[in-house]
């Protein structure tokens, strides 16, 4: 059940489109401007969407979020200009040359803030990644030999010249405006962080389908929120974004310190390093922005195999992190977070998934979810007991 | 020492009060200035210290000229005011002794007071906590708050602003102003009276970031508790002084008539021994709900110990409830009147951050027309607004602002004089009888649907084809103008602003090719209506249609002689009595592939069909239904039918029944779907089901359900439906209650004949019938009515019962006339 994405005007959403023979569905982003105020799916019949079924799916929160935008540009008017931080792209990856040519493709194109781009290319094992990034003058290659993303995104901080360093995946591709966006909320002083909005950039696969339903990526919504302690639980940051689309203020590294190496890929936590900066962050009283108009898509995960194993791998970094956060930070409310997430969430999902299988995920995506939360604490204390190791090798 | 022969360009004030280790370090980070050290005096000001601090600094050599200032104890203001006097600069800077200074700290705090000459500088205090806990946290983030707030562009100063740790003011101006007021003792606040005091006097205020010193603030929980008693005390001595501010702080909540402030003022003036035993409880609870990680619980005792103690403070400076009364009383006699500044955004924001700058207003209200959209409220001791300001303005607007601002675009000018004709008499005692009308917002066309209209009115709201909704006018405005008065209206309603959006803030759809229409109008001896229905009728705009008019059982041949007067319109007479019969003879005889139906006592709107080709350009929908609005509310009983009854209009949203969304009870609420008087159907779905039931409707026993039974019918065998609203036609409802009485009858017959034939035809499980009858339709709908009827009439509800009760005995009748009627012809209708 392939979703084709397209990405329109609104002045657009009136037309038809043809030309989509092989899609069941398309999946639209519309812009007001070059601001996305929201998506819509839309059947495909015949290979077609005849005029008229777009504007018709328009929900009346679009019209809200029209509205927000159109006054929003008008008032944009007689405001003064924000003098903006400056602001370095970081991009972590290994391994993956086709998908990085295609992210730098983008990022070169991006509007000029007087940005630097990074490429930290982790432990690699040839020379692949230096020759696609050499290929963009401009392009900073830097090479960090410690294996694990929280490796290079801690070496990244340390080598930005911004005031701002810009997290985006190699596997995901950046909006033209997506920086300038990303970086306006940190013309506030309170602000230490800021998440975009993750939308996919393809749904050829059923694994593709299921991961974005899963993940929860564009699910946040096209208007702004803020994120707080307390208002905001330190705990709950599945809400607040991904490490494939943030970026920190560079003096974060000195208040609360460094991500933590013994978290996410390339580890044997395999993920969570993002969300336990988050925790983080929160703890420490920082403010997290959500801003959707900083827009990138992220090609998701093709193959079943895959999905599953990057859900395993979620549940994992989740269970890492939290175990990460009571031992560190002596934060005893993971238990109630975990045994919450389990009595509300996944087991209900299991046994739905006995009973009636239509309704829920697949049964193995479940139980690979959990068995990767039981591996987490043992993953988190192993991978610190390297990580450690390899600290002292090193100094 | 002595060296300086020059008088300094800047003097350091910093009162202490036995913190020898903290000042000494405050006075280390002195010598590291980026300036030079020459250039500035340190004025320390003991205040009754005893631990050695003195002697502590002249043993000690410094770079910088230090002189001391040694009084009794008498409290921070005046210690300070006692260090300012001896002060040989024009420019003074406060600095508390737990500040440790930045390098550039003086320079900073300079280069800000050359750039504003005559301003109050404030620096950045960085907080440094002297614990880990929550209490420590909240500390800390209280006063980065305060700072990041003042770094925002558009910040709005306060006499709140004015941190006494870290400051620096013209010394003339100090000495003018007399410096702290002294009264405060050793109290709190007697900051905020300089901040104010400068406030008014219109003394501007700045920010310096860089004028950055680590705080090392050693407050703990008890201290913190303390303060907020002197802070109680503090406030009320600054109100005495300056009974303006009394709103603004926090003394009023306790002056309040709220049933809160009453218990608050019970404890902290008749039973202090209960507000002190609930402080002790908070207070003691608070390390535990940190231990036990409960944060939300933690704030509220946090803010439960601080009130208690601050309102203590209060009490305890106002002595009785009559104190506190006379404050209250003092605050009312200076009431201010702020300076005011309208603007209306018709000119512009640009033009509008150009008049804030100039006139410096109080408050600022944006007006649009009549409406006001934004207002930045006045506040004493706050620096007057300017455009930077209102910067943050979009935070400002609400959602419905945010709609407001965008719909205003999408307008044409506002018409300047009032339509003539309407007349402006105001009864406001009796609702009714209400006038009608429609605006066009394309054009502001206004048309009356009454020959003498006045208010209260009703005006349809339409852009082109697409109504918008209904506006209630029940008087003009204020001026008695109509205009100003549709424009609050229409302002007012978010649904209106947001379906206004849609129609003119997107493009329009753009136009197929319009299909072939068979209009069927079905009657019986009602040629006085018909006739309106077949003007309105003939004159619609669409390109391609006809217009059959079935005559039912007729008893006259008045019906075809005015048919025949009138070209262009094709008669078919159908014998059999009932109206599903007469719907199945025109569908019979249409000619085109769509075929809509309308009742000989409505008045179809010039783009009805329009609409009807509208909701049928998606080849998946098989049938539609559209908006049927009142075409009169002069009496009671219409009102009533329209309001309260619920009318026949299904909103101004369009909408898809699928039966995929709706579940077996919404595919049974067909009620819900559209009303017989306007609706349209493909051919070939009506071939699909089979036609109209013929036991159904007007004209035999059942009375009524043939429409809302095919609308079930169709949704429920998977078939789509929409409604569009912009197919709408005008319904005349009945005028008087004995024929409203008849109609509801005739419904609750309808609905149960209608429920028995989808129990017949299966079209849904019948369990899932029986149980929407019961449990929907019996008990929701009508038994839950007649217990708390509200504005419903229980003799309308029981007449609707009592259509329900002669239900199945009717339709048993009406099936059997069917059937036999059935058998002559045997070639129309619906096999049984």
């Amino acid at each position: 059940m392939p979703t084709k994405i397209l990405d329109i005007a609104i002045e657009e959403t009136v037309r038809g489109w043809t030309g989509l023979a092989g899609y069941d569905a398309a999946l639209f982003l519309v812009r007001h401007g070059t601001r996305p105020i929201g998506k819509v799916t839309v059947p495909v019949v015949d290979g077609a969407i005849l005029p008229g079924r777009v504007r018709g799916a328009i929900t009346a929160r679009m019209i809200d979020a029209l509205a927000a935008s159109m006054s929003e540009a008008e008032l944009q008017a007689g405001r003064a200009k924000v003098i903006l931080p400056s602001a370095t792209v970081a991009i972590c990856t290994r391994e993956r040359p086709v998908d990085l040519h295609r992210a730098l493709t983008a990022l070169v194109a991006l509007d000029d803030l007087g940005q630097t781009v990074l490429v930290i290319d982790n432990c690699p094992r040839t020379d692949a990644t230096q020759t696609v990034t050499a290929g963009f003058p401009g392009v900073r290659y830097i090479c960090e030999p410690q294996k694990g993303l929280n490796n290079a995104r801690n070496r990244a901080l340390a080598e930005a010249e911004g005031e701002i360093v810009a997290f985006i995946d190699d596997d995901a591709v950046a909006d033209a405006g997506w920086l300038a966006a990303l970086v306006a909320p940190f013309a506030d002083a309170r602000v230490d962080c800021v998440t975009g909005l993750t939308m996919p950039l393809e749904l050829e696969t059923p694994a593709q389908e299921l991961f974005e339903s899963l993940s929860g990526f564009s699910r946040r919504g096209f208007s702004p929120r803020v994120f707080q302690a307390p208002r905001t639980r330190p705990l709950e940051t599945g809400q607040i974004g991904a490490g494939a689309n943030m970026a920190v203020r560079r003096d974060l590294l000195a208040r609360i310190g460094p991500f933590d190496p013994a978290l996410d890929a390339g580890t044997e936590t395999q993920s969570g390093g993002d969300h336990e900066y988050f925790t983080r962050i929160l703890r420490g009283g920082g403010r997290i922005i959500y801003q959707p108009s900083a827009l990138n898509w992220h090609r998701h995960r093709r193959s079943h195999a895959e999905l599953v194993s990057a859900i395993g791998g979620y549940g994992t970094g989740v269970y890492a992190a939290w175990t990460r956060s009571f031992l560190s930070e002596g934060e005893w409310g993971v238990f109630r977070r975990a045994f919450g997430w389990f009595i509300h969430d996944q087991l209900p999902t299991l046994i739905r998934s006995y009973r009636r299988p239509a309704t829920t995920l697949p049964r193995e995506v479940l139980w690979a979810e959990l068995k990767g939360c039981a591996k987490g604490p043992g993953a988190y204390l192993r991978a610190r007991a390297q990580a450690r190791e390899a600290g002292h090798g090193q100094s | 020492m002595g060296r300086a022969e020059v008088p300094p360009v800047i003097s350091v004030v910093i009162p202490t009060h036995n913190r020898r280790e903290s000042l000494l370090r405050a006075l280390d980070a002195l010598t590291r200035q980026t300036i030079d050290p020459r250039s500035f005096e340190v004025i320390v000001a003991l205040d009754a210290t005893t631990d050695g601090s003195s002697e502590a600094i002249q043993t000690r050599c410094w770079p910088m000229k230090i002189t001391q200032v040694v009084s009794e104890h008498r409290g921070a203001a005046a210690n300070r005011n006692a260090g300012a006097t001896v002060a040989r600069s024009a420019r003074l800077i406060f600095l508390d002794d737990d500040i440790i200074a930045d390098p550039g700290f003086l320079a900073a705090h300079l280069a800000a007071a050359a750039e504003t000459s005559g301003a109050v500088v404030v620096g950045q205090s960085a907080p440094v906590v002297s614990g880990q806990g929550w209490f420590h946290q909240a500390l800390s983030d209280w006063w980065r708050e305060l700072f990041a707030e003042m770094q925002a562009p558009e910040h709005r100063f306060t006499y709140q602003d004015l941190t006494s740790g870290n400051f620096s003011i013209d010394r003339d101006l100090f000495v003018d102003m007399g410096g702290f007021d002294a009264s405060f003792g050793t109290g709190a606040r007697e900051d905020y009276e300089l901040g104010y005091r400068l406030m008014q006097r219109g003394v501007p205020f700045r920010h310096a970031r860089a004028a950055r010193g680590l705080h090392h603030d050693a407050s703990d929980l008890t201290k913190s508790l303390g303060r907020a008693k002197g802070e109680g005390i503090g406030d009320v001595v600054m109100l005495r002084k300056h009974p303006a501010l009394f709103r603004w702080v926090r003394v009023s909540h306790l002056a309040a008539n709220t049933s809160g402030a009453r218990l608050l003022r019970g404890l902290v003036y008749h039973v202090p021994a209960v507000g002190r035993l609930v402080r002790w409880l908070a207070a003691g609870a608070m390390p535990l709900l940190e231990a036990l990680g409960w944060r939300g619980l933690w704030t509220k005792a946090s803010l439960v110990a601080r009130s208690l103690n601050y309102f203590e403070g209060v009490a305890l400076a106002t002595g009785t409830p009559a104190g506190l009364q006379s404050l209250t009383d003092l605050a009312r006699s200076a009431t201010v009147v702020p300076n005011s500044l309208r603007f209306d955004v018709g000119n512009g924001f640009k033009a509008m951050a150009d008049a804030v700058d100039k006139a410096r207003p109080a408050e600022v209200c944006l007006f649009d027309g009549g409406q006001m959209i934004a207002f930045w409220p006045p506040m004493p001791g706050a620096e007057p607004l300017a455009a930077r300001h209102l910067q943050s303005q979009s935070a400002a607007l609400s959602g419905r602002r945010q709609l407001l601002l965008a719909a205003r675009h999408l307008l044409p000018p506002w018409p300047q004089t009032d339509p003539e004709g309407i007349t402006n008499v105001v009864d406001i005692t009796r609702p009714w009888p209400i006038s009608l009308g429609v605006i066009d917002v394309e054009s502001w066309a206004f048309t009356a649907r009454d020959t003498n209209p006045g208010y209260p009115m009703r005006l349809m709201l339409r852009a082109g084809q697409t109504p918008l909704g209904w506006l209630c006018l029940i008087t003009p405005n204020a001026e008695g103008r109509f205009w100003p008065a549709v424009r609050n209206a229409i302002f007012a309603d978010a649904a209106i602003l947001r379906r206004l959006i849609a129609a003119c803030g997107l493009p329009k759809t753009l136009p197929a090719d319009p299909p072939g229409i068979s209009v069927v109008i079905c009657t019986r001896d009602r040629t006085d209506t018909l006739r309106r229905c077949l003007a309105a009728v003939m004159a619609l705009d669409y390109p391609n249609f006809e217009i059959i008019v079935v005559d039912n059982a007729p008893a006259s041949e008045a019906t075809r002689d005015l048919v025949a007067r009138m070209p262009a319109l094709r008669y078919v007479r159908e014998d059999r009595p009932g109206l599903d019969w007469a719907r199945n003879c025109g569908v019979a005889a249409a000619r085109h592939e769509i075929i809509a139906f309308t009742d000989d006592d409505t008045e179809a709107d010039r783009h009805w069909l329009s609409g009807i080709a509208r909701g049928l350009a998606d080849p998946s929908i098989s049938a539609v239904t559209g908006l049927v609005a009142p075409m009169a509310l002069n009496t009671e009983a219409q009102v009533y039918f329209e309001d309260v009854y619920g009318g026949m209009g299904k909103g101004f949203d369009p909408a898809i029944k699928d039966r995929a969304d709706l579940g077996g009870k919404g595919v049974l609420w067909a009620s819900g779907f559209g009303v017989g008087a306007n609706m349209a159907f493909r051919k070939t779905a009506l071939a699909q089901m089979g036609g109209f039931d013929p036991a159904l409707d007007v004209g035999t026993a059942t009375r009524g359900g043939g429409d809302i039974e095919m609308f079930h019918r169709i949704v429920a065998a998977g078939l789509r439906l929409a409604y569009e609203p912009s197919a709408f036609v005008w319904h005349e409802h009945r005028a008087d209650w004995g024929a409203l009485e008849h109609q509801l009858r005739d419904n609750g017959s309808g609905f149960a004949a209608y429920l028995l034939t989808a129990a017949r035809n299966r079209s849904v499980p019948r369990r899932e019938i029986l149980l929407f009858t019961l449990r929907d339709w019996i008990y929701g709908w009508l038994i839950k009515r007649w217990l708390r009827p509200g504005k419903h009439k229980r003799q309308l509800i029981r007449a609707e019962f009592r259509g329900l009760m002669k239900g199945y005995a009717s339709y048993r009748q009406a099936r059997h006339r069917a059937v036999e009627l059935e058998k002559p012809k045997g070639s129309e209708g619906r096999k049984a």
